[in-house]
């Protein structure tokens, strides 16, 4: 049974087929119907034919090229034979572990959109559901140019679901959205062209090429010799590298998330925070690293850098806001930052702890948006001012959003505590820094900085600790306190629901509403808990992750000019990597 | 003196789709005089339509010659073959628009249909001409025709204004296009392709004193002349007031067909120099010049206009940057191989290789033209915006149809299985094989550009509010309702569904239309004779 | 000798078609084009070229200057427009570029003359020539055979220019109604 490719088509056949059906207004159901179906197959795809050892191993083909592969539920399909493109899907520990993420998200974006969306119904869910096929396929696709396609697929229904359902300012927001993809998407093309013509090895001065769009046959060859052709491409990183820092985003690619995301409706911020910028970190730790050892490992001290500029950025401008969607987009920044800065960690740690903080990032900001979305359909403002003492009126929702912002917050005993905590433990042995601080030219060696490792550890710190501050300061402003409009005549609700009276007193959560966010609530505390099987799980995609990355830096640590004492300790970190 | 009776050598299937244009408009010419106003609305597109489709089967057939033909005035290969398919096409959606035009506007139908088939002539003929003479004549059968559709409403200044402009810049063009053929008969001593060819190849080295810059200014001047028909940035100017003046389906004409036509003819004429060793490095410069100027300026520009055929435009100034792209890679095909880096059966397959990544890029470009002014054309209004506020709204399928058009000319990045994005994908993926990635991307970039005013305009249909409730009663669609034709007539929007579908099959299966001509491919390897005399 | 009457030649046609220009009054402006094509057919001669300089002078000078300026007498434009600065300006540097333009003719013609090569078709006309067949029978029969496609083609190009004027000329349209200007034209 073509399991993974039902995974991506099911939904969006069955809500294509629903909305022929169906009248508008019912086809809220339809799509609920079809994100289930995703979820029940993604579910029993995970659960009973998924290998989660990472043990599994495979000689595939593709187009007269074998490779060995360790991706499983494989689906291959000759497509466009004219260019060698072809269609295959499959999975492993890191993609399967988004895909189901991405599968509980789906489900929530119906529901939060369950009344919020009462104008074009029949678009708006198959927007929803075709933005879920793209993801999905995203992280699925093992051809290259699949990926692409995918990659590209995402764009169209968002930028729709901006456009026409987003607030106020929703088409400046949803231009700058595409725009910004775009550029780097198309940068990716290019270099995609450029792999399919130069993968290979090149021994004595003569390449032997083998081209291929195919991921799999890609990471063999370049695996499987030291003089492969990509190991001396800078460009083609960078390109790559570029595209998946604006959807993640990186600073200072990240100016389109906070418009995107407070002009867009709540499903799309769901998705939007929940997913999609996974993809980003999803393809550097894909793509990136293991195709490019040698240029990631280069680049390594600049990134990191730039995270750790991101992850206290992103919280020193969230504290001044006064949006609550603006605030939250601006946490993102901070939180993906922590994901780019365990990436290029380059050490177990860190890459396991920036795969569980892309999760928990998933589960806590998801909830957070979802539960402002829920705000926004009673208050119709974002306004923090606009609010106060809710605590009083909505006391379930006060409790679940508790809950969601401990976990953005960090408090140890939920999840987003152990995401941080690791990729921060891991940051201190950021080995590429480390062998940059042996490297008698470079600046830290200069100011005798050997272990600088820990003044970036350090700093990040301060990210974790902002992002108490305005997190709580966003609790605090909305839910205690006096009830906000209760003096001003001309608030918001003047036109809008005299029924409730006062601004601060909307009825509480239906359990339609309380129930999504109980399901994450719960998710986030068994994380917290008993994260013992997510890091079983997390862990062969690190060890796959980081195994070309550990034979540069293996080389790297060989080439050093002076090894001196300092040595013993990167090479314990690199063996920890290789391992 | 007693000369013998000459015979030419004529081969039939080879000059069968001229005759059967020939044929078309002649029988369009008598079937108007003998029939009234009424009776030749009817009749003529019939005519016309049979005549352009019997060309279209004559070059589709099996057995159509390839080489040179008819006294090597004619080369036929695999990219002029794809071009006179695509041209063709173009023309029929030109006449199927026709009926509507000629009803919107009381255009007199005889001149109307004849021109478009003759103008069709002329592009055939260009994209198949071999020589200077031959090739001169066509351009200007073409062009003669072209202004004279520009201005046929002859109620409008606007038409009158561009068919003027396009006139005066078009006759500017055609004399640096023959002056430019009279030096390479000076420098060369000839005006046959295929023997300049040979001159180049044979005496290249050691040409007399003085005759290589003439050869120089003489692929100079061609060059420009053709630019003008491609309006290529800096040569571009005319084209937004003769797209925006012209009716719509000629606006439509002048975009496709006669750019196939000058692109074909572009490729045999290069061809000629590639056999000169000195010849490759500057002109691969100078093409790559103005790739990247009207690639960039096209787009830019695009960006301020205000109406809908304006914008097409200078969208269309960059997407035939887009296909300099590859002429580029053809050109500089001869130095790699002068390098050692290909030998020859790789040269004549990459020459095929670029020539389809052309042709397909071309046909897309034509289809999704057709689709957009064909859709511009069915909602009326000559292109003005206010006609496209909250399009969605008030017809659905055209704003999606319109929708689609617009992302796939976009190319890249959105809707990838279209056949603008596999065209595209196509040229960058050649440019980067023979190492020209910046120029790569230089053009995917611009693209970016290009998405702004192409999402834009999607926007406008979808994101906004209708004007009025009831929406607006455009110029054109008043006249049509008067005439009883109110809500458009089937044909159209079967062109206009077509072309969507076929947007989509070849963007899946782009082998569907490069396949056309590969039955009987001949590629003029670069650098290699080919003259059977 | 003969350059130097090629560039006494230039200087009288660069004048002339500077005079067409510069004049404000049609009619010695159409004079001056009948000189230019005067000095052209003269350049002929000059090449050797006797049939195309009298070809020359009996269709340009002759007949279609004739038309011509019984098109400008029988609809008396005489009017003289006051045209705007850059217009004028326009003029000057048009004049510089024509004269450089012809310049570039010269030079280029000359270079040919001197240049050796001759493949092809031309080998047939030399042929021709050096055997003693008048130049009217070598033109004549490179039409024939050599071009005689583009000669053919050429009837289609005077069809389509007939079909054009008509449409352009005309003054009714099929309904026998006047045609004018729509007023109600959209105007974006």
């Amino acid at each position: 049974m073509p399991l993974l490719s039902l995974i991506i088509f099911a939904p969006i056949a069955i809500t294509l087929v629903g909305a022929i059906f169906s009248p508008p207004k019912q086809m809220r159901l339809v799509a609920l119907v079809s994100m289930l179906v995703g979820l029940a197959l993604t579910l029993f795809a995970a659960c009973t034919q998924f290998d989660w050892s990472g043990n599994h191993t495979a000689i595939v083909q593709v187009y007269g090229d074998s490779a060995q592969s360790s991706f499983q539920l494989r689906e291959s399909i000759q497509w466009l034979s004219d260019f060698k493109i072809s269609y295959i899907v499959g999975a492993d520990n890191l993609s399967m572990l988004m895909v189901i993420l991405t599968a509980v998200l789906g489900v929530f974006g119906v529901l939060c959109s369950w009344k919020a969306i009462d104008r074009r119904e029949k678009e708006f869910y198959i927007y929803l559901l075709l933005l879920q096929t793209g993801i999905m396929g995203t992280f699925l696709a093992l051809d290259m140019f699949l990926f692409y396609m995918f990659w590209e697929l995402m764009l169209i229904p968002l930028y729709f679901m901006i456009g026409i359902w987003g607030s106020a300012n929703r088409l400046y927001a949803t231009m700058k959205f595409v725009l910004y993809t775009l550029v780097g998407s198309v940068l990716m093309l290019i270099a995609i062209i450029w792999m399919y013509f130069n993968n290979g090895a090149t021994v004595d001065g003569v390449d032997t090429l083998t081209r291929t769009y195919s991921y799999e046959v890609m990471l063999a060859t370049q695996q499987g010799s030291a003089a492969a052709t990509f190991h001396h491409a800078l460009w083609p990183f960078l390109a790559l590298f570029l595209a998946f820092a604006i959807k993640v985003p990186l600073f200072p690619l990240h100016t389109w998330l906070p418009d995107a995301h407070t002009e867009a409706p709540t499903a799309g911020s769901v998705i939007l925070a929940g997913v999609l910028l996974k993809t980003g970190g999803y393809g550097i730790i894909r793509f990136c690293l293991p195709l490019f050892p040698e240029a990631a490992v280069s680049f390594a001290p600049a990134i990191t850098w730039l995270a750790v500029i991101a992850i206290i950025y992103g919280a020193w401008t969230a504290i001044v806001q006064t949006d609550i969607k603006r605030l939250v987009a601006y946490s993102s920044v901070s939180h993906m930052g922590f994901v780019i800065l365990g990436i290029f960690s380059m050490n177990p740690q860190g890459m396991a702890g920036a795969v569980l903080q892309m999760i928990n990032h998933g589960i806590s900001t998801s909830g957070l948006f979802l539960a402002i979305g829920m705000l926004y359909e009673r208050a119709h403002t974002r306004e923090m001012s606009k609010f106060g003492g809710l605590a009083h009126t909505m006391p379930v929702y006060a409790a679940l959003m508790l809950v969601m912002v401990l976990s953005s917050v960090g408090l140890p005993g939920l999840n987003g505590f152990l995401g941080e905590f690791t990729v921060l433990l891991g940051s201190m042995h950021n080995v590429p820094m480390l062998l940059d601080a042996q490297n008698p030219v470079s600046f830290a060696a200069y100011m005798n900085m050997t272990h600088y490792t820990w003044l970036v550890a350090g700093l990040a710190t301060t990210g974790v600790i902002f992002g108490a501050v305005y997190l709580l300061i966003l609790y605090q402003k909305t839910f205690f306190g006096k009830p906000a409009g209760a003096h001003d005549d001309h608030s918001h609700d003047a036109h809008h629901g005299d029924s409730h009276g006062h601004g601060g007193s909307y009825p509480d959560l239906s359990i339609r509403e309380w129930g999504q966010l109980a399901v994450l609530g719960v998710a986030a505390l068994f994380i917290g808990l008993y994260p013992k099987p997510v890091w079983k799980a997390i862990a062969p995609a690190t060890r796959d992750a980081l195994a070309p990355v550990a034979t540069t830096l293996d080389k790297r640590i060989a080439e050093l000019p002076n090894p001196g004492v300092k040595l013993a300790s990167i090479q314990s970190e690199t063996r920890l990597a290789a391992k | 003196m007693e000369t013998a009776a000459y015979v030419p050598a004529i081969n039939l299937h080879g000059i069968l789709p001229f005759i059967s244009l020939l044929a078309g408009g002649m029988l369009c010419l008598a079937a108007d005089a003998m029939s009234g106003k009424e009776g030749s609305r009817r009749i003529l597109p019939v005519i016309s339509f049979v005549a352009l489709a019997a060309a279209l089967v004559s070059f589709l057939l099996p057995g159509y010659p390839t080489g040179s033909f008819l006294e090597n005035t004619f080369y036929s290969d695999s990219f002029s073959r794809l071009g006179c398919i695509v041209i063709l096409v173009s023309a029929i959606a030109t006449t199927l628009m026709g009926p509507r035009q000629v009803i919107r506007r009381n255009l007199p139908s005889g001149e109307y249909y004849t021109l478009i088939v003759f103008a069709a002539l002329g592009m055939v003929l260009l994209a198949l001409a071999n020589e200077m003479l031959s090739a001169f004549v066509a351009l200007e059968i073409m062009s003669l025709s072209l202004y004279v559709l520009t201005g046929i409403d002859r109620r409008s200044g606007k038409s009158a204004e561009a068919s003027f402009k396009y006139f005066i810049l078009g006759a500017f063009a055609s004399a640096f296009f023959v002056f430019g053929s009279g030096f390479l008969f000076g420098s060369t001593r000839t005006t046959f392709l295929a023997d300049a060819h040979n001159y180049f190849a044979t005496r290249g080295g050691n040409m007399p004193e003085g005759a290589e810059m003439w050869a120089f200014i003489a692929f100079g001047l061609v060059f420009v002349g053709l630019c003008f028909k491609l309006s290529l940035a800096p040569f571009h100017m005319w084209a937004p007031d003769v797209y925006e003046g012209a009716n719509t389906p000629t606006t439509l004409y002048i975009a496709t067909g006669s750019k196939v036509a000058a692109f074909a003819f572009l490729i045999h004429f290069a061809h000629a120099f590639s056999s000169w060793q000195i010849f490759t490095a500057p002109v691969t410069f100078i093409v790559g010049l103005i790739a990247v100027a009207s690639m960039t300026w096209g787009n830019i520009a695009a960006i301020v206009q205000s109406n809908l055929k304006r914008m097409l435009a200078y969208s269309s100034v960059a997407q035939t940057g887009y296909m300099m792209i590859a002429v580029m890679v053809l050109v500089a095909l001869p130095s790699l191989q002068a390098a050692g880096n290909l030998n020859a059966t790789t040269i004549a397959n990459d020459t095929t290789l670029i020539y389809n990544a052309i042709s397909l890029y071309l046909a897309g470009y034509t289809i999704i033209s057709i689709l957009a002014f064909g859709i511009a054309f069915h909602i009326g209004g000559e292109g003005s915006m206010a006609a496209y506020r909250g399009l969605f709204h008030r017809k659905p399928f055209a704003a999606v149809g319109m929708a689609i058009a617009m992302f796939s000319l976009s190319g890249l990045g959105f809707l990838p299985p279209t056949i603008g994005f596999i065209g595209k994908f196509y040229l960058f993926k050649e440019a980067v094989r023979f190492n020209m990635t910046g120029i790569a991307v230089i053009g995917i970039l611009t693209s970016v550009i290009a998405a702004f005013y192409y999402l834009s305009l999607i926007v406008t249909m979808f994101m906004k509010a209708p004007d009025e409730e009831n929406g607006i009663e455009l110029a054109g669609r008043r006249e049509e309702r008067i005439a009883g034709l109110g809500g458009g007539d089937a044909i159209v929007r079967v062109m206009l569904a077509t072309a969507t579908a076929l947007i989509f099959v070849l963007g899946l299966y782009p082998g569907l239309f490069t396949g056309l001509a590969a039955k009987a491919v001949t590629t003029k390897p670069m650098t290699t004779a080919m003259v059977k005399k | 000798m003969v350059l130097f009457l090629y560039s006494i030649l230039f200087v009288i046609t660069v004048a002339l078609a500077v005079g067409v220009l510069l004049n404000k009054d049609t009619v010695r402006s159409a004079m001056c084009l009948v000189g230019v094509m005067m000095c052209l057919a003269a350049n002929y001669l000059l090449m050797q070229q006797e049939f195309v300089a009298f070809i020359q002078i009996v269709v340009y000078a002759g007949a279609i200057m004739v038309l011509f300026l019984f098109v400008i007498m029988l609809l008396n434009l005489r009017e003289v427009e006051v045209l705007p600065w850059y217009l004028r300006n326009a003029r000057f540097w048009g004049g510089v570029l024509a004269l450089l333009f012809f310049f570039v003719v010269g030079f280029g013609i000359n270079v040919f003359r001197s240049s050796h090569g001759i493949p092809g078709v031309v080998a047939k006309e030399q042929a021709l020539a050096e055997s003693g067949t008048p130049e009217v029978i070598i033109l004549a029969t490179q039409m024939m055979t050599t071009y005689i496609v583009p000669f053919l083609l050429t009837s289609v190009l005077l069809l389509v220019a007939v079909i054009g004027a008509i449409v352009m000329a005309r003054r009714r349209d099929e309904d026998g109604n006047e045609i004018v200007l729509d007023p109600e034209e959209v105007d974006a």
